[in-house]
């Protein structure tokens, strides 16, 4: 009896033992095609929203690899992606991106591209892109420990993110301590350990843009230098600053279902601190494609707005409103946005109508755009004087009463009704101040010290010290 | 049935040993103190601020400090059950009054390793129940992801639990199983070490770098690999409808139980040879 029972445990364990196997390496492969898909999904962000072929900068550089593998994997997955037409993948600034980083966009394609990675037909790919990854050839796809063999990771048994927590109390104690420059170092190791650490990139950024920079002044266009690194002009306070965003970027294509992270690149950095109001406006569009806070649409029309884009602000707050009929803001914070966009719809399309004017011949069609033009005219005073006593309205009316003089010749008066304009309304401070200097400059009356200063400025452009011949003259780079 | 019943009395019979045993008491009212005291952690951090907005990293690191501590506690409190239960009866002589009964070996056994799951379902209810209100009460939702972490946390114990089991059935005491027990669970998480040589293998062309690749690949598929669980603490922040968080648990329940069922049979083969 002893034998085969012996031989019947043997051949159970066997069979055990090959099942526990079998289903090892069928993990391992589930594994394979988690690192690979985790790996696609960072890719095709990064391709989707930084990669610009136009602006070689320290990121597009590094992620290179990333971004011409990314291409390879395309080509082998003919046949297994869908069919996007190509007008579809067309992105806001143009650029025509590919199918794989299109699907990237939204979180309803992530279970087909898990499928995709873990496809038989795409073995060959995936292998390459194990042994590329090993070889940390692949930027992207370095922050999976698991494709890194033995490393940093597997010494803490799994709790790379408790390993994460306790560097991030040394960056707060040393946040106390004052020593920010240490900061940094430790914040990327951090992000890492856990490249899924929102909090990590938002407080990290936060910390270099705002807190970092508090106590530093403004770098005269004049002194920026050129920043390979950035692809653009900065000084010592914008290098802060564009840390900042690639930090937030490199959060954006590990976790591209969180919202708040292109959240704040967007408002945080590239509205408040870099006035950079068309990458605020992609970055806030990308934080409104996943599941958002109610008050995220809110900045992306304010953002906007500032950019010029008035219809598309406009039909934002009304879609708004729309959804939240009953909130404070859906019902009477929105419908003055709504009142301002169509103000300023009116004054854009009023000065295309005079633009056309200037360049008429034709009486018959100089009387007609002029009587077009007085009709938008006369819609733009209807709706600031319906706005009442609202600074942002007054400084509007002020500024249409200005130009009103203006035609008249009756300069003086029109530089006395901006100077009371601007200081009415704080959102007309920047253009009412370069009406004045205009005018003033075109008119030949006395400038101040700080008027002949901005000219200055201007006049340097934003062209700075080892810029690149073929950039000269353009102004921002676009992310 | 009839079969079942002695296992049935033998399970409730070890549940009830188990949880008199000073060890578990002590492991287990530490690790609810941690879990209960992390929430205080975050009370020195100065930082859950940007700008005017509140950030949840005080939530983060409640939920990474809750999860490690379940599963270090948790380890220990399996490696000291398992590794005690049989060793002890063998000391105290009463295996041989147990098996006298109309109850064989395996009846035993099985009655033992069942009260022994029954004991670690018990401290990851009393951990995880504490940690899912705790959680809930700060979020105000409640944190589903976790009962899958949690499940998954009671898998990967499963596995320490039946090779620390089969090892205690060698013995008559409880330390050489316990230091077993720990170095299985250190062991098993750096089994993802081999597959680095078995990569870097073969490289310089001769035959002992070949042969060294051999046993590393032959170790890798034999042993259990607990890294695998590790996504037990990425669930917990990770958003839910993870495409590969919900093709990996079923496989890693089903993991869990096959080398389980290694563990175990393991531990009969060496229980019905033993001399008693």
């Amino acid at each position: 009896m002893k034998r085969p029972m012996n031989l019947i445990l043997a051949v159970l364990l066997l069979v055990a033992g090959t099942l526990g196997t079998l289903q090892g390496r069928h993990i391992d492969s589930i594994r394979e095609g988690q690192v690979f898909y985790e790996w696609i999904i960072a890719a095709g962000t990064h391709v989707r929203l930084f990669d610009d072929e136009k602006v070689r900068t320290k990121r597009t550089v590094e992620y290179a690899n990333d971004v011409a593998f990314l291409k390879e994997v395309e080509k082998a997955a003919t046949g297994l992606l869908p069919d996007v037409p190509r007008e579809e993948r067309v992105m806001d600034d143009g650029r025509t991106v590919g199918t794989l980083a299109y699907l990237t966009a939204s979180d309803e394609n992530y279970d087909l591209l898990f499928k995709l990675a873990r496809n038989g037909a795409l073995d060959g790919v995936r292998k390459d892109f194990l042994a590329r990854a090993r070889d940390q050839k692949l930027k992207l796809a370095q922050y999976e420990g698991y494709v890194s063999g033995a490393n940093i990771f597997n010494l803490f048994f799994g709790f790379r993110q408790l390993a994460a927590n306790f560097i991030w109390l040394e960056v707060d104690r040393l946040w106390h301590e004052g020593t920010v420059h240490l900061m940094v170092p430790l914040m990327e190791s951090c992000v890492l350990l856990d490249p899924h650490f929102i909090d990590a990139y938002l407080l990290g950024a936060w910390h270099v843009a705002y807190n970092v920079t508090a106590k530093l002044d403004d770098t005269p266009e004049n002194l920026k230098v050129w920043s390979d690194e950035y692809g653009t002009c900065v000084g010592e306070k914008e290098s802060f600053y564009y840390w900042a965003a690639e930090f937030l970027q490199s959060g954006i294509e590990h976790n591209p279902r969180n919202y708040k992270l292109p959240f704040d690149l967007g408002f945080a950095i590239y509205k408040n601190k870099l006035n950079d109001y068309p990458n605020a406006v992609a970055a806030l569009k990308t934080a409104v494609s996943v599941p958002h806070e109610v008050w995220v649409p809110r900045q992306l029309y304010i953002v906007e707005e500032l950019n010029g884009q008035f219809e598309e602000a406009r039909a934002g707050w009304i879609d708004y409103m729309k959804r939240y009929p009953n909130s404070a803001t859906g019902s009477s914070v929105a419908p003055r946005f709504v009142r301002r966009n169509e103000g300023r719809i009116a004054e854009k399309r009023m000065l295309e109508v005079l633009q056309a004017l200037d360049k008429a011949t034709d009486p018959d069609e100089r009387a007609k755009l002029q009587a077009e033009a007085d009709k938008y005219r006369a819609e733009a005073l209807k709706i600031w004087e319906s706005m009442g006593d609202e600074p942002y309205a007054v400084g509007r009316r002020l500024r249409m009463k200005a130009q009103d003089l203006i035609r008249e010749n009756k300069i003086r008066d029109a530089i006395g009704v901006l100077e009371k304009a601007r200081w009415e309304s704080n959102d007309f401070w920047d253009e009412g101040s370069e009406m004045i200097i205009r005018l003033k400059q075109k008119h030949g009356l006395n400038l101040s010290l700080s008027e002949k200063m901005w000219i200055l400025r201007q006049e340097g452009g934003t062209d700075c010290r080892g810029m690149p011949p073929e950039l000269r003259g353009r102004n921002k780079r676009r992310n | 049935m009839d079969f079942l019943r002695g296992p049935i009395c033998i399970g409730v019979y070890t549940w009830r040993e188990g949880i008199r045993k000073r060890s578990y008491i002590g492991f287990l009212i530490l690790s609810l103190l941690v879990i209960f005291g992390a929430s205080f952690i975050t009370s020195f951090m100065n930082q859950r601020m940007v700008g005017e907005a509140q950030t949840d990293i005080d939530l983060k690191l409640i939920k990474d400090i809750c999860v490690t501590t379940i599963s270090i506690f948790g380890m220990l409190i399996t490696v000291f059950i398992s590794a005690s239960m049989v060793p002890n009866e063998m000391e105290n002589k009463v295996v041989y009054s147990v098996l006298s009964k109309p109850l064989n070996r395996f009846q035993y056994l099985l009655g033992k390793f069942m009260g022994i799951q029954a004991i670690i379902l018990l401290n990851l209810l009393l951990m995880g129940g504490l940690f899912f209100v705790a959680l809930y009460l700060r979020q105000g939702i409640p944190p589903t992801l976790l009962l899958w972490s949690i499940l998954l946390t009671y898998f990967e114990f499963l596995i320490v639990s039946a090779f620390t089991f089969a090892i205690s059935c060698t013995s008559t005491s409880a330390v050489l199983p316990t230091i077993a027990g720990l170095f299985i669970y250190i062991t098993c998480n750096l089994t993802q070490y081999l597959k680095d040589v078995i990569e870097r293998a073969g490289q310089t062309g001769e035959k002992l770098d070949e042969l060294i690749g051999g046993l590393a690949r032959v170790l890798y598929n034999v042993l259990p690999n607990l890294q695998y669980f590790s996504l037990k603490t990425q669930i917990v922040n990770s958003p839910p409808n993870d495409p590969p968080a919900d093709v990996l648990i079923p496989n890693l329940i089903i993991y869990g139980l096959v080398y389980a069922m290694v563990g175990f049979i393991l531990a009969y083969w060496v229980f019905r040879r033993k001399e008693l």
